[in-house]
């Protein structure tokens, strides 16, 4: 049973994600201020009751929602909708929206799609580490989904303006290359430290429940995967100097590999975490 | 300069381990296998893998290692050789990053502040001094770090704030070799053990030389589910014939004795029995769904149904956890030839032959524990501290450098301003503006 208002409030924030989404892309051809000022509101208001909604789960259950597909999936939306709103407000890179939003709504359609229950806990997933160890993924996919966003703006636009110089319509709304990278470099060094907590807190949480801080399961293992993906991006930077271009790429395949870490492995791998 | 073959040969090595691209071909390669670790099931018995994959894939993958990619010793080397280059990088940045870090240098020359990625220039009515002390106090105000040194009738500043931010990246290189040092002494001092353990009993610890008794375990379910919400043993620790500790343990709550600990891990039943062979009579306890050996050549696998009853699809099940019909089910074997099987009440002697017979006493649970001591723990939890500081300087620690030089003006002073910040240039250059422009005491330009 999960209660009438967390579920409508969620259907709401569904909906207005959804309106959100549309109204950034109309803004990509109409490109009037008004549109999407409008999106931001809208996508902030998904936002507000997407949190009202997981605050009441949350009472209701008597613990953080992050105990199944539908709680975490709904979770990771919630993180990338919120540094994606962070960025938008700080840097007002309009068109971002549009590449955000559908990773936001395609999230959050999957998720409600799934069984809504509220699963009481089994006692290995009773621990506190463990909220700590969801609360910093949540933020560093977020924060690794917007570089994504960012990364895809950049392409696009570079193989724009290497066709033809005059940038026309939809192009004039992203913003330009050295700002796109800038914000790349920036989402992932902000993502990256998190991303290590995640490690270490789930590091903590299993010695504390298994006995064993590491015993290579798929999720574990393409945990670390995606960490050394953004390692590699974070030196390659530094000392390569891998800007633009390749630092774009780089982000994509991150977010790829943070994708495949959640779904992929879920779907077709198994693992101490396939309950969640 | 140099040729590459007058390179001594430790020279060489030491040039290999410091280049960047080994230390990303590196992190690129053991991505990769990682990921062979995951989609190949690991840990299967060479046959798997032989049906799985075909005889010849079958047999690659086990002389790679493949079936245990993550234990092998070409992943052991690979961590270890990425340990060495992380170290010689480390060694190899160490004195120009000192030098980085606590050196610093005025701009004495008008033409140094041409250079400089952020400028800034200010005038102001009051005299050099003057100028140059509320120069500093803004600095300060803003948590800088200032330096002033006057020379020839002018006033030179130096001004830093997070200039242990290029610790980081020291920082955090150590600490993955602390990690990885924790790990691999962890693994070569430390034990792993399983137990499971009726309660009332005590089990010895072997390579710990004390032991462990269950007084009691308990369930707590969720209402009147059958899912657990948390379980307990209540262990008392017995080290040279006297009880030193007690603790009730829990899933996510274990006990720890002298580095060796007690992780509540799984639980089940336990049923007690004697067994009468030509008259002679032994006491066994058959662990739920095991094949316990009670003596005579005979073996016993027993299954414990706390609530008994036939399922329509005519197996045995229970319908709760308490135990309101207990039933044994059991079989009993002679080497591997089944002799008997069938439900027992308890305390129903079981007649196998005029020579056998059993009987089925009582029953108690049973808490499964594991075991471990990990003496690698400290470090890795250290370790991990470390990588986060050294991640907290790298990324959230910007260093900002701003030069100033004040010499007499047309009527006051001329502040002449550089400043870099390599990871900040956009907060620092709005920094240096707002400094310009607020100046008190009017600016002239
Ligand atoms: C999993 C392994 C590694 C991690 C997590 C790691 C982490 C880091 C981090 C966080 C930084 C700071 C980056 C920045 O400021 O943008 C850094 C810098 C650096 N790393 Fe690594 N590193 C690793 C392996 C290596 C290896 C194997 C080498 C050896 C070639 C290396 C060489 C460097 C160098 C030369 C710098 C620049 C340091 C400086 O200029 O102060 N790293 N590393």
């Amino acid at each position: 049973m999960i209660s009438e208002w967390e579920n409508n409030l969620f259907g709401l924030a569904v909906v207005l994600y959804l309106a959100g989404m549309v109204l950034y892309f109309l803004y990509t051809t109409r490109r009037q201020e008004r549109t999407s000022r409008l999106a931001f509101s809208i996508t902030g208001a998904a936002f507000v009751f997407h949190t009202v909604a997981m605050v009441i789960r949350s009472a209701e259950a008597g613990r953080l929602p992050f105990s199944n597909m539908y709680e975490f999936t709904s979770l990771f939306a919630w993180g990338i909708a919120l540094v994606f709103l962070f960025v938008e407000w700080r840097y007002h890179i309009k068109a971002l929206g549009s590449f955000v939003t559908p990773v936001v709504f395609g999230l959050i359609g999957y998720a409600s799609v799934l069984p809504k229950e509220i699963t009481p806990l089994v006692p290995a997933l009773q621990s506190y580490w463990l909220q700590f160890h969801v609360f910093t993924a949540i933020l560093a996919y977020g924060g690794f989904g917007v570089s994504f966003g960012v990364s895809i703006m950049y392409l696009l636009r570079e193989r724009k303006e290497s066709a033809d110089k005059t940038l026309r319509g939809f192009y004039q709304l992203i913003p330009n290359l050295k700002a796109l990278d800038d914000l790349n470099y920036g989402a992932v060094a902000f993502a990256f430290p998190f991303m290590t907590l995640v490690l270490i807190t789930g590091a903590i949480w299993a010695e504390r429940a298994w006995g064993t801080y590491w015993s290579w399961d798929p999720k574990e293992t393409w945990a670390l995967i995606t960490w050394l993906i953004y390692a590699v991006y974070l030196h390659a930077r530094l000392t390569y100097g891998w800007k633009g271009h390749r630092a774009a790429w780089m982000s994509i395949i991150g977010f790829l590999a943070v994708l495949f870490t959640y779904f992929g492995v879920n779907l077709l791998l198994a693992g101490l975490h396939s309950y969640v | 300069m140099t040729r590459e073959k007058d390179l001594s040969f430790g020279r060489r090595i030491w040039r290999f381990l410091i280049s960047m691209q080994l230390a990303l071909f590196l992190l690129l390669i053991v991505a990769a296998v990682s990921v062979f670790g995951t989609i190949i099931p690991q840990g299967e018995d060479p046959t798997f893998y032989q049906q799985a994959y075909g005889s010849l894939r079958g047999d690659l993958i086990s002389l790679f290692d493949l079936n245990d990619v993550f234990h092998s010793w070409w992943f052991l080397g690979l961590a270890l050789l990425l340990a060495a280059s992380v170290l010689a990088c480390t060694i190899d940045r160490l004195v120009p990053l000192w030098r980085q870090v606590t050196r610093f240098q005025f701009r004495y020359e008008t033409s140094s502040y041409d250079g400089a990625p952020i400028k800034g220039e200010a005038y102001s009515q009051d005299e050099v001094k003057e100028t140059a002390a509320q120069l500093a106090k803004r600095c300060r105000g803003r948590h800088y770090r200032v330096f002033l040194e006057e020379r020839d009738g002018q006033v030179f500043l130096y001004a830093d704030r997070g200039r242990f931010g290029p610790f980081g990246s020291l920082i955090t290189h150590l600490s993955l070799l602390i990690i990885l040092a924790g790990a691999i002494y962890g693994g070569l001092t430390g034990f792993k053990d399983y137990a499971n353990i009726p309660e009332g009993e005590t089990f010895t610890v072997r390579p710990a030389g004390f032991s462990i008794k269950v007084s009691d375990f308990r369930v707590d379910y969720y209402g009147d589910s059958q899912m657990p919400k948390q379980y307990y043993s209540d262990l008392t620790v017995i080290a040279g014939g006297r009880e030193v500790l007690r603790k009730v343990i829990a899933v996510n709550d274990p006990l720890t004795y002298r580095g060796v600990t007690f992780y509540q891990s799984s639980y089940g039943w336990v049923v007690d029995g004697t067994i009468n062979s030509q008259g002679k009579e032994s006491k066994f306890t058959s662990l739920d769904r095991d094949v316990t050996s009670i003596g005579g050549g005979l073996s016993l696998k027993s299954f414990f149904y706390p609530d008994f009853v036939i399922d329509p699809s005519g197996h045995p099940g229970t319908r709760s956890h308490l135990p309101k019909n207990p039933r044994v089910v059991y079989a009993l074997f002679q080497g591997s030839k089944i002799l008997t099987y069938d439900v027992a009440k308890l305390g129903e002697p079981v007649k196998v032959n005029n020579n056998l017979s059993v009987i089925f006493t009582g029953y108690r649970e049973y808490t499964g524990l594991q075991i471990a001591k990990d003496p690698g723990i400290p470090l890795i939890y250290s370790g991990s501290v470390l990588l986060l500081l050294g991640l907290f300087l790298s990324f959230y620690v910007f260093p900002r450098r701003i030069w100033a030089m004040v010499g007499p003006g047309q009527k006051g002073a001329r502040v002449l301003l550089a400043a870099a910040a390599p990871r900040a240039q956009a907060r620092l250059e709005e920094e240096i503006r707002e400094l310009v422009e607020t100046w008190p005491s009017k600016a002239v330009k």
